[in-house]
């Protein structure tokens, strides 16, 4: 469950996203930067599954810094 | 004149919206490998995806190799359409004997392991979504994708390596090996697509994996 700090980060970090760019997760569907935004704003599935993969890596990248 | 048997690969390559597309297009050289090596192919493609097509050609062809291309969940695969091919607990049987690798989301989670119990010799697969980027000005042309070939690349050397003769073990580990050098070049660049390519590339790195023998091989 992404609690609203990691939904936090991960909007924040959204910013950057070129526009350019789609996410393609499955029966999902594909989804640009905008809609990745609604999906974590309205806490579906979809943006709950994104903000746990991205706060995965982010902890992965912090762990191998360390 | 050889008398030996031809191995067959069956694949399943529905493109019904943007992930299947893009996962059956890039399967293509896949199944140009499997050809040149000399295997009977089977390509179940677009409406041929279908769950009474499956079940007919498995019977009829017997195939050593399954590839599976569509959405999945933790107890199924799909074909086109959606529509269930195989799900946990009612006709993983049909994989019995076979080699399988389920580019799919979660199947490897429940169905990977009653697909064991049942006799599967391996199966391969995600226990998390298969996620991917890719570039929506290539969506009618998904092999000049850049950005999305670095995860097909990976994915597709878990077919060409058992293709080719290695074990199912083997096979993912040169697929990992090659999410490893996509995760080394992407560190590097400094663009604003890098960090959410890492993100997904390691989502793949810790969903792929295997149930049954990994010493399984075709032959």
């Amino acid at each position: 469950m992404a609690s609203e700090e990691e939904k936090k980060i991960v909007l924040e970090r959204l910013l950057t996203m070129p526009p350019n760019l789609k996410l393609s997760l499955g029966r999902y569907g594909s989804f640009d930067k905008n809609q990745l935004r609604e999906e974590i704003e309205n806490g579906t599935d979809v943006g709950k599954i994104f903000v746990k993969m991205h706060m995965e890596y982010l902890r992965s990248f912090k762990k191998e810094i360390k | 004149m050889s008398n030996s048997k031809k191995n067959t690969f069956l694949i399943t390559t529905p493109d019904h919206d943007d992930t299947t597309a893009y996962c059956s297009a890039w399967s293509k050289e896949v199944i140009d490998l499997a050809e040149n090596k000399g295997f009977t192919v089977i390509n179940l493609s677009n409406k041929k995806a279908t769950k009474k097509e499956l079940e007919k050609r498995l019977s009829k062809h017997k195939p050593e190799f399954i590839m599976f291309n569509g959405h999945g969940d933790d107890k199924s695969i799909g074909g086109y359409d959606d529509e269930i091919l195989v799900t946990a607990g009612e006709n993983e049987y049909l994989l019995k004997g076979r080699i399988v690798y389920a580019l799919s989301c979660y199947s490897l989670y429940t169905l990977g392991k009653t697909a064991d119990e049942k006799g599967v010799k391996a199966y391969i697969g995600y226990r998390f979504p298969f996620a991917f980027y890719l570039d929506p000005s290539y969506s009618t042309t998904p092999l000049k994708d850049k950005v999305a070939k670095y995860f097909f690349d990976a994915s597709n050397r878990i077919p060409k390596t058992i293709i080719k003769g290695a074990n199912v073990g083997e096979a993912v580990k040169r697929s990992h090996e090659k999410i490893d050098e996509a995760i080394d070049f992407w560190k590097v660049q400094d663009t604003p697509d890098a960090e959410w390519v890492l993100a997904a590339l390691y989502t793949n790195k810790m969903g792929l994996g295997l149930e049954g023998n990994e010493r399984a091989t075709i032959q």
